[in-house]
């Protein structure tokens, strides 16, 4: 692709711990266009935060270790990179941010400086230049009196505001990427609309691609250009928003679409969710994965590891039968009790 | 910060009655004890003077009126006199207080810098032959007797050396100057000993802290921000690390004022610590009263110092709550 | 009942912050006295097998090759301590009385077949007085840690339950106590006491006397954790009384700190124990005390160091050895909380 931004191929990230090893992340691919929207979804241990932090450099690799496969970023390898390259990357060209703005932000210092630090670091701006921007750039995410606001503490925002200093923080040196992990899950749900609104916004001003990791169907459903559903460290399915929540192929992507209460429905329907617990990282089942929560597994699935399969370009799901004659979507038993 | 800082003097308040209370109590009404024989000496006191003396010190008063008195005579100084000599007490402190100002300013000084590098070296530097070192000593040390570690020092510098060198090189080990030693290399080994268990404890504190806050979300913020390791250790994780540190260094002050005693009997240190514990070997309860006081009130002082600075460090206390 | 330069916190619990600068350990111990439910007898698969809480702990504590090896040297201790008179003075020649022809002619041997640890300046074995010495370190460090667990266990858990103006009366006694350091009080109270008095009773009364407000904070923060969880709620819908409630749901959970250091505190009575000694104010002789003993070898430094470092090892060795058993206790509850 011309704008390809980002590529992730294959990317295998394990912990060795002393009670296994955990293999965090197993085989992600994808890719990432000039100005795209991702959505990275999955349940918490699914990878989805990890792999994010392994293509930024910020796992400690002992216990981490990459096992294969690559990042490119503008077609340079972010794996192979050595410290003092890439960290001339994050802040600057790809920005995070995290998920509780409340212990994101450094206690003692001035939001000024906060803000000002990336700056500094990265454009070599002055002091007061970069103070100076700092200013505009809570402008820019909505914050009042930005003058007087910017020598405050973080302790003297609230939650949501904190959240659009992380935001701002993140944009400060114009990334071309921003990656949000699960920025809302701490926020108030009145909070969580006003920061995805002007997450959108920005990003449609700055022209920035973003990679929106979380566990919310309905977040990614908005602002998704294409979506990555993670289970157990493995991508199991891959493809635009509309193909993903219209024409899914993978079991799991079914389960999560059943399992979304619907606000449409007039009967009383029960609750759907997919029977079973997420595996534990260190004692993966064998063979796929997501066998032993599968209403379809057969011993194919029960011994052998699926590849990712090719429905169409740029849409995958990593299911043995997946885009099968026949494979669809049936009726399946719930797990909760009927109301 | 007002606010706290208004709420600590406050609690100071009852803490220092309860104090003066409790030294009255101890040095009127313990069972066994006779004030008067404490302030008479070792010989037994002749029963005219008995009766003069309980006149005089108001012992057939009531109880409020004798801590009244108590606390009148602590405010204006007078500590009582020594039976030995004569000497007014607050006299006799006021000479040797110094010294042991001197020596707790010095161990502090030793605790900043050694106590305080191990602990950043050793946390930086996890699991590295450092690390385990300092992990290790620490945890010898705390279970070291300090005047043990005193007299140890005493006999490898003082003695030792002094053979093993032919009396070339060796340190002074008593007293607090001497003809060929000038004051600061008597200070040396006593205020090594004063430090080392505190600095200890420094050490494995400034370790903690750091490895707590370099777990934090915003050192993995500062991370992303593309910082280097080194900017990140002393920018954001060193600055959050320190308060606690600081607050425990200053309280340990404190500590070590009390310490002394040990020490300075070790090394003959004419500080109040060896007066005290020379009192204690004479019977001149007096002086060991007086110079317990005196320790007490600088402790108490200190620790209600490090208390209200801690407002001034932490800017969430200086700069009030959030705003919505 | 802890290291005469441990720094007592003020006001610590009204301020959260400053209690992170108490000694490691003690406040670690309170962030995990939250336990879950009763422990329950468990019969395993094979039958038999209790999986109580203390079982569990005592099975890690078992492994734990350092906390191990400290039991097994405060028991040996303990034991040559108890069974002194049944060998010491046969081999060494009784340390506690005066032999005149000895003392002329044995006085300051250096360590040698027959007097291990060398003789002191009356002639008497250095190594029977050490052990000798033993009985009256351990004596006051169980006894004085004793009657500090039980004052400080008994007024913190009033103090936690009832709260209010109880609770503000004991805390407020406390921060007086733990205003300053407590040796300076100890030599206080000991210097009162007429010289033909002392003894190791009044030591014990002034150590474990001066201990208590550390184990009645730190039971009290237990005790405020574990009364939060349901099953006292459920406990008193079923007409418990408070004291059946205090006595036999709260405190079997609330108590693992407590035996955490009040471990440790057996160590640092030993310390003060020997501090006061040294002083003058502790055993007269001829009791023997490891304290003593290192201030009566000062003057012989310079011919006979010895006599100064024996007992000083004493002191170094059981002191550690009860640390690193609290540490190991410590570890092995600390894992079962976890779960």
């Amino acid at each position: 692709m011309a704008d390809e931004l980002l590529r992730v191929d294959d990317l295998k990230m394990h912990f060795h711990t002393r009670d296994g090893v955990v293999k965090a992340v197993d085989g992600v691919t994808y890719t990432l266009g000039k100005g795209e929207a991702l959505g990275v979804v999955g349940e918490s241990g699914s990878g989805k935060s990890v792999h994010a932090l392994t293509m930024m450099g910020l796992i400690p690799m002992p216990p981490g270790r990459i096992e294969g496969g690559d990042v490119l970023f503008r077609g340079r390898s972010l794996v192979q990179m050595p410290e003092a390259e890439i960290r001339k990357i994050r802040g600057n060209e790809i920005a995070m941010i995290f998920q509780d703005p409340m212990t994101s932000l450094n206690p003692v210092y001035r939001i000024g400086r906060q803000l000002a630090e990336p700056l500094m670091v990265h454009k070599g701006m002055s002091k007061a230049e970069a103070w100076k921007r700092a200013e505009e750039l809570l402008t820019l995410v909505g914050i009042p009196h930005a003058e007087s606001r910017v020598k405050d503490y973080p302790h003297q925002f609230s939650g949501g505001m904190r959240q659009r200093v992380m935001i701002a923080m993140a944009l400060a040196c114009d990334p071309d990427i921003l990656i949000a992990d699960e920025p809302t899950t701490a926020l108030d749900v009145t909070i969580q609309a006003q920061i995805l609104e002007l997450m959108q916004a920005l990003q449609k001003r700055t022209g920035s691609a973003i990679i929106m990791i979380t566990h919310d169907l309905g977040v990614v459903a908005d602002m998704a250009d294409r979506i990555l559903v993670m289970y157990a460290g493995r991508p199991v399915e891959y493809g635009t928003t509309d193909e993903v929540f219209y024409r899914p192929l993978h079991p799991y992507t079914w389960g999560l679409m059943d399992s979304i209460p619907r606000h449409d429905v007039t009967q009383k329907e029960a609750l759907c969710p997919i029977k079973g617990q997420p595996p534990s990282l260190i004692a993966l089942p064998s063979g796929c994965t997501f066998h032993p929560r599968c209403p379809y597994a057969t011993d194919k699935c029960r011994s052998e590891v699926p590849e990712k399969r090719f429905v169409a370009e740029g849409h995958y799901a990593t299911c043995h039968y997946a885009g099968d004659e026949g494979f669809v979507r049936g009726e399946v038993e719930c797990a909760g009790v009927s109301a | 910060m007002l606010e706290y800082i208004g709420k600590r003097l406050l609690q100071f308040i009852p803490v220092f009655f309860g104090v003066t209370f409790a030294l009255f109590v101890i040095a009127n009404y313990m069972p066994g004890a006779d004030p008067i024989q404490m302030r008479y000496g070792e010989r037994a006191v002749p029963p005219q003077i008995r009766a003069q003396l309980e006149e005089q010190l108001g012992l057939n008063q009531p109880v409020w009126v004798q801590y009244g008195k108590y606390l009148n005579d602590l405010l204006h100084g007078d500590l009582g006199v020594s039976n030995q000599t004569g000497r007014p007490v607050s006299t006799i402190l006021a000479e040797t207080y110094p010294y042991t100002l001197r020596l707790a300013v010095f161990a502090i000084i030793v605790e900043i810098i050694v106590g305080v590098g191990a602990g950043i070296i050793s946390a930086v530097k996890q699991y590295s032959f450092w690390d385990v070192f300092v992990t290790l000593s620490t945890s010898i040390a705390v279970a070291l007797p300090v005047f043990w570690l005193g007299i140890l020092l005493q006999w490898f510098f003082g003695i030792w050396l002094k053979e093993a060198t032919g009396g070339a090189f060796y340190l002074p080990i008593s007293g607090a100057e001497s003809a060929q030693f000038g004051p600061f290399a008597h200070m040396i080994l006593p205020g090594i000993t004063l430090a080392a268990v505190s600095t200890a404890y420094a050490a494995r504190i400034m370790r903690s802290q750091l490895l707590e806050v370099n777990g934090q979300d915003y050192v993995r913020t500062a991370r992303a921000k593309g910082l280097s390791g080194r900017q990140v250790l002393w920018k954001h994780s060193f600055k959050n690390a320190m308060i606690p540190v600081v607050t425990f260094i200053g309280l340990d002050f404190g500590a070590m004022l009390a310490g002394a005693v040990l020490t300075e009997t070790v090394f003959n240190w004419p500080g109040v610590g060896f007066t005290i514990a020379r009192a204690i070997l004479q019977r001149d309860f007096p002086i060991v009263f007086g110079g317990v006081t005196v320790i007490l009130f600088g402790v108490m002082i200190v620790n209600l110092a490090v208390d209200v600075s801690y407002a001034f460090l932490d800017p969430r206390i200086r700069f009030g709550g959030s705003e919505e | 009942m802890t290291e005469k330069h441990e720094p007592h916190v003020p006001h610590e619990h009204s301020d959260p912050t400053i209690s992170e600068i108490k000694k490691e350990g003690v406040s670690e111990l309170h962030a995990h006295a939250v336990a879950g439910p009763p422990p329950r007898e468990e019969a395993g698969p094979l039958g038999g097998t209790s999986r109580t809480l203390w079982g569990d702990a005592w099975y890690r504590l078992r492994r734990n090759k350092l906390a191990l090896a400290a039991l097994v040297w405060i028991l040996i201790v303990a034991i040559a301590a108890i069974t002194a008179d049944l060998w010491v003075p046969q081999n060494f020649g009784d340390p506690r009385t005066i032999d005149t022809q000895a003392a002329a002619t044995q006085r300051l041997l250096p360590p040698q077949p027959g007097h291990p640890f060398g003789t002191d300046d009356l002639g008497r074995d250095i190594f029977g007085r050490v052990i000798y010495g033993a009985r009256v370190s351990l004596t006051v460090g169980v006894i004085a840690t004793a009657i500090a667990v039980l004052i400080g266990v008994a007024l913190g858990a009033l103090s936690g339950y009832y709260g209010r103006w109880t609770d503000s009366v004991i805390m407020r006694t406390t921060d007086i106590f733990l205003a300053f350091p407590y040796i300076l009080f100890s030599i206080l109270i000991l210097a009162v006491v007429p010289p033909d008095q002392r003894g190791i009773w009044p030591v014990i009364a002034a150590i474990g006397f001066l201990g208590w407000p550390t184990f009645a904070r730190l039971f009290r923060s237990s005790v405020l954790s574990v009364k939060e969880n349901d099953y006292i709620d459920a406990g008193r819908a079923l007409g418990a009384s408070d004291a059946r409630l205090l006595f036999r749901h709260i405190t079997p959970n609330a108590i693992a700190p407590v035996v955490v250091y009040a471990t440790m505190s057996i160590g640092g009575a030993i310390l003060s124990e020997a501090a006061l000694s040294f002083l003058g104010l502790g055993v007269q002789p001829p009791a023997i005390s490891w304290g003593r003993m290192i201030d009566d070898g000062r003057a012989f430094l310079t011919i006979a160091p010895t006599v100064v470092l024996f007992p000083g090892l004493a002191i170094l060795s059981t002191v550690l050895a009860f640390t690193l058993l609290g540490d190991g206790v410590r570890d092995a509850l600390d894992v079962k909380m976890k779960d």
